[in-house]
Order: structure tokens, then sequence, then C-alpha cells
């Protein structure tokens, strides 16, 4: 067997050129988090002017948690399909062209986010300083979401190249059991594919035309809820191939095998059925929609803990396999058996240890009650600086120190850098996350590039405020300067090119328990797709019914709808709707 | 046990540091106050000594170095 | 790195299958990420209900 950059030479390209993109995109992501992180807490505020924060938050938006994101997870896809499946692209081209698409998406809207800092020349029309979330009635340039649709369009095709890989392969192989990496991708792109329906009808049907100026308004509520109906489980497509790498990737590391093949299964199906009908306990506040959707949407939430606590559970009894394979005793001296030293899985562990304690902010954001008293506070900003920004980017960037020579056919450069890397990220991340939370306990917004008023005096539960803006920018520069580490990384190994080659490959060792032990129906994708359709039919219906019949129409009937004395009209014909359905 | 090496030493100290910024708060609001400057003097020493560490890292790991 | 000094990095000592795993350490870590967790939840009571006056929905 040879490296995967030597026998899979134009996928591997592929590969790398995905993940250059998304490099590309967290350098531009991570020097716009920089200059927030100094501009808001106060600490240097000359840069920029408050108007122009906000282009540079919706750029530190897109370009993270889109396509730094979203770029790796292609790649590191096309990786673990070609990989486990063991069969070159069905055809390169279409491969190419995905790629391609997004990169054009991305370079589409791009442009128009990076035209907010112009304020002259023919360029001075053109800004999408609409955040990440693009809520209307904030309106970008028609390109912005163009580009956005481009993108997402490449990563449909995308799926279809690896659906089309497994047919292909099950011809072949009528008899066995599909591949545990390609069942992760599949479930998570039939995950996607649901997900992301909600933001192309958004952008398509009403954000573009309204742009063009061929429709006069949009419902903004209508818009806002189809953002959430992709806008939460996006947050496991993220999570999805970070959770790959963790069942896949750590128990190796470890020195140990998979615990269970089925309960990674089952996790997949899970977050398959489960990850779409939630989004809107992103609107808990929401005037428009009833209590009683909201509830809906906090229940299933709650529900989707579980597959974390079933990782939680056999990631680390994977680990503990290979501690004790590495001669680990006792019930807590086996960690000090696991290798530390090596920046992949120390990273990994990191993150996930992050994760358990986002985990808790998570759970509170996702209380109907308590989360009235964080909503639209830094807690939440803290929330997923800790779950995307660490669990996923973090993953992201230790997985590189192991991934980068499959991919490349090269060692990395050094572990002990890699080492400072995670570590620093990790320190910077308790400082910025922790004092974030803490802020947003106190009452300081989000989405706010002065967040100053002469009324407001905030009331931390211990401590000055001061003390935590100091300890949120000092946060921040550790967190760039972990990046700086990043990348200085990954051009020193780019320069080591013939020095060491990379290690003849290690194949995964087999799990514990494996496929045979899983029952036949875990495989059976068009059940669980079935299932998750129903549930988003149950959970959408409804509510989208009453957005669009009492919130003026498909189109709304004035930028105004989302206004306080809407709630009352709307849970009264919501009752009516429900009560005509039962009867 | 055997004694820990430069990495177990550099995560030890990480981890050292982010228990001094959490136990801060949590004995902040028993009513044990630290005052700013030790505290943040005592988190600097701690990092220092974790970057330390981690230049005593073999570039070539051993399973006894970890 | 040659195919050799993986399998030292590995540093494996001895194979231990399905049967004879017994994950008690993985135990152990739940446990206390329980404590953790059910004591925040207690402590939710104070921040909630206790410091920040009535929630208005």
């Amino acid at each position: 067997m040879e490296v995967f950059a030597n026998e899979y030479p134009d996928e591997a390209w592929v590969v790398r050129a995905a993940l250059g993109s998304a490099f590309v995109a967290l350098a531009i992501g991570g020097l716009m988090g920089l200059i927030q992180t100094l501009h808001r807490t106060g600490f240097y505020d000359s840069l920029i002017s408050n108007a122009d924060y906000y282009t540079v938050l919706t750029l530190h938006g897109v370009a993270m948690v889109l396509l730094f994101t979203i770029f790796f997870l292609v790649g590191f896809f096309q990786w673990a399909i070609t990989d486990s499946l063991g069969r070159k692209s069905e055809d390169i081209r279409i491969t190419k062209l995905w790629y391609g698409m997004m990169v054009l998406g991305s370079a589409m809207s791009a442009v128009t986010i990076l035209g907010g800092f112009v304020d002259s020349g023919s360029l001075s029309g053109v800004e999408a300083d609409v955040l990440y979330t693009f809520y209307a009635p904030l309106e970008a340039h028609p390109l912005y979401y163009m580009g956005l649709a481009v993108f997402i369009i490449g990563t449909w095709i995308a799926g279809f190249d690896w659906f089309r890989s497994w047919w292909a392969w099950k011809k072949e192989n009528p008899d066995e059991r599909m591949p545990l990496r390609t069942f992760m991708v599949l479930t998570t792109m039939l995950m996607w594919y649901l997900a992301s329906l909600g933001v192309a009808i958004s952008v398509v049907f009403f954000l573009i035309p309204w742009s063009l100026g061929i429709f006069d308004s949009v419902n903004s509520l209508l818009t806002r809820t189809l953002f959430w109906f992709f806008g939460h489980p996006v947050v496991y497509f993220w999570l999805m191939p970070v959770y790959m790498m963790w069942y896949v990737i750590m128990p190796k590391l470890a020195g140990g095998r998979l615990f269970s093949d089925p309960l990674a299964r089952i996790v997949f199906v899970l977050f398959l059925v489960l990850s779409v009908p939630t989004g809107i306990h992103h609107q808990y506040v929401d005037p428009g929609i009833a209590e009683g959707f909201k509830f809906l949407a906090m229940t299933n939430t709650m529900f989707l803990l579980l597959p974390s606590l079933l990782t939680a559970f056999t990631v680390v009894a994977s680990i503990e396999h290979g501690a004790r394979q590495r001669g680990g005793e006792g019930y807590f001296g086996w960690l000090t058996a696991l290798p530390w030293g090596k920046p992949a899985f120390t990273g990994m562990t990191l993150a996930g240890l992050m994760f358990a304690a986002a985990g808790f902010s998570g759970m509170i954001n996702a209380g109907m009650s308590i989360n009235y008293l964080v909503h639209n506070t830094l807690w939440v900003v803290g929330h997923f600086h800790m779950t995307v920004g660490t669990a996923v980017a973090l993953s992201i960037m230790a997985a590189t120190y192991w991934f980068l020579p499959k991919i490349t056919g090269r060692e990395i450069f050094s572990r002990r850098l890699g080492l400072a890397q995670v570590l620093l990220w990790f320190i910077g991340m308790v400082l910025m996350g922790n004092a974030m939370h803490r802020a947003g306990l106190a009452g300081v917004p989000r989405r706010t590039a002065d967040p100053t008023y002469d009324q407001v005096i905030y009331d931390g539960a211990y401590g000055a405020i001061g003390e935590l803006r100091f300890q949120i920018a000092l946060g921040g520069v550790l967190l760039s300067l972990s990046l700086v580490l990043f990348f200085a990384h990954l051009v020193l190994s780019s320069f080591d090119i013939g020095e060491r080659a990379a290690a003849t490959p290690d194949s995964i060792p087999a799990p514990l328990s494996g496929p045979e032990q899983a029952p036949k129906v875990l495989d059976n994708i068009r059940l669980w797709t079935s299932i998750a359709v129903v549930l988003i039919l149950i959970t959408y219906i409804l509510p989208l019914a009453s957005i669009v019949t009492d919130g003026g129409g498909w189109l709304g009937d004035s930028y105004g709808v989302i206004v306080a004395e809407y709630v009352l009209p709307a849970v009264s014909s919501t009752i009516d709707i429900f009560v005509g359905v039962v009867a | 046990m055997n004694r820990p090496g430069p990495v177990g030493i550099a995560l030890v100290l990480a981890f050292a540091v982010v228990a001094v910024i959490e136990f801060r708060t949590v004995l902040g609001m028993v009513g044990i106050d630290i005052a700013i400057g030790p505290y943040f003097a005592g988190a600097a020493i701690l990092l220092v000594g974790g970057a330390a560490a981690l230049f005593a890292v073999p570039e070539e790991l051993t399973p006894e170095s970890v | 790195m040659s195919s050799e000094t993986e399998t030292t990095e590995d540093g494996i000592v001895r194979e231990i299958g399905h049967d004879e795993f017994d994950p008690v350490g993985t135990l152990a870590l739940i446990l206390i990420y329980f404590v953790i967790i059910g004591g925040l939840w207690a402590f939710m009571y104070f921040v909630e209900f206790l410091g920040n006056g009535p929630t208005v929905v």
C-alpha cells in the first residue's frame, strides 16, 4: 500500500487544493478576529471605524464558519471516500468541477464583503455588511447571495460525486458492509442536503430577487427562519467530520482500536435524523413564532445531546484501549500512557475536552427559559468559539499534522512546534471563551462594535468588566499567535520537500466491535432519511405556515414584521391551525 | 508512576494556567479575592514554564519522553 | 520516519481484545463529568432565579 498522495495523485490534488483554500480562509478570518477582539474591547480601536467593524465581523464569520470549515471537510471527505472504498473518483473532472464551483462562489461573496471597506470608486455600491446570518432587512449586493448559492451547489455536487463512488463500489462488492468512513460521509451529506435546502430556498427565491429589485420586500421572519433551518444543522456539518476524526484517527494515534463500529454508526444516524428540526431554538426570542413550536425545537435539541454523549463514551473508551495496550494502569494512571507528544493527538483531545465544557453552555442556550438570560449576549459568542472555534477548528488544525503527510507525501516539520500551537490555542480559548461567557452574563451584547453605553454599567457576578475585556483581548492575541505558529508550520513543512518522506501508510486498525455486530438496518440510509424528513415536516410545516399566513404573506407587508404586537395573533392563529389539523 | 517527561510537564502547566483562570473566578464568588497582579504574574510564569518545557521536548519522540 | 520507528512510537506492549477490555477509566472520567454538569445545573438555579430578577417571556 502506498501513501495516499502517490496512490491517488489526482484526488490528492483536489484534497490539497481544498485544504489550501480552507487555510487561506482561516488566515483571513483569523486576522479579522484579531482586529475585532482588540477593537471591541477598546484596546486598539483606531485601525477601523465602528462602521467598518461590521464588514470585519461579516468577513470573520463567513471566512471561518463557511469557507474554512467546509473547504477543509470536503477535502477530508474526498480522502475518506477514496481511501475507504479504495477507488479513484468516478470522473475526476466532476471532482474538480465542484471544487472549482466552491472557489468561484467564495470569490463572488468575498468580493462583495471586501467591497464594504471601499467607500468610493467603482466598488462603492458593492457591499455585504450583513453578518454571517444575513438577516433581512439587512441587504447585501446580489453577488453575495449568488456566491453563496454557487458555493452550496458546489457542495451538493461533491455529495453526488461521493454517492457515485459508493454506488459503483456497491455494484462490485454487493455483499460487503458499507465502510465506516463512507457511511459517515454519506450520512453527513444527506443531512447537509436536507439542511441546506432551507438556506437555498431563502437565497434563491427571496433574497436574490429582492436584492435585484424584483421584490420590494421580503418576509424577514420567513427568510430568518429558513436561515436557521440551515443555520443549526450546519454546525453538525462542521462537527460530523470532526467526529469522524475522533472516531477514526484518535484511537489509531492512541495505539488502540475504535471501541465500537455500530455505536459510531448509530451516532451518525442520530445526527442525520435529528439535526435539522432544531433550528427554531435560535429564535426563542423571535415574536411571530408560537411558544409551542419553540418548545418542540427545544425537545429535539435536547435529544441531540445523546449522540454527543455517546461519542464522549466511545472515543474516550477507544483511547483508553490504546493507553492500556501501551501499558497504562489504574483508574486515571492510563491517562499518562497516552501519546501526548503527538500534536495531532493532544490537539484533538484538548478540542474534545473543550467540547465537553461547551456542551454545558450549549444546554443553557438550548433551554427555552434560561436562553432569555443569555440571548444575543457575548455568552453565545463564547459558546460557539468553544464549539466551532475549538472543538472543530482545533481538531482540524491538529488533524492536519496527521493528515498532511498522507496527502503531500512528506512529513510535517516539527512536532514540538505543533504541540506549542495546540496548547497555545487551548489556553487562549479558555481565556477568551471563559471571559466571553462571563461578560455575556453581565449583559454585554454581541454583534456590537462598541458595547459601551452611557446609561449602562455592566455588573458581573464577580470582577470588573474591564478585567473581562482584558482577558478577551489577551485570549484573542494568544489565539492569533497560535494561528501564526500553525501557518509557520505549514510553510516550513512545505520547504521540507524531499527531506523526509511520509511513513508508509498505516492502515486504520479494525474496531474492537466490528460492523458485523451492527444491525443491517443501520445501513438503510433511505429509511433514516425518510424519518428525518418526517420529523422536519412535523417541526416546520406549522410554524412556516403561520409565518406566511400571519406575517404578511411570502414577501411580508413591511420591514416591521418582527414587532412585539405580533405575538398574540400568531399564537391564536397557530392554535386555530393546530385545532383545525387535529379536528 | 514514572516521572513525567517534558511533554507531560508542558501539558500539566497548560492545565495549571487554565485552573488559575477558572479558580480565581470561583474563589472570588465565594468571597476569596486574589489580587489581579499576582494572578496574572502567576499565570504568566506558568505559561513561560510550559513554553520552556516544550523546548525540552525531543523532536524524535520515544515512548519514555511521553 | 520509517515504519520501524512508527511501531516503537506506538509503544504497544500488549494486545487487549474485545472481551478483556474493561473501560473503567472511561467510566471514572464520565462520572467526573456528570458530577461537574450536575453541580453546574444546581448552580444555574442561583444564576437564573436569584441573580437577575424575574425572566419575562
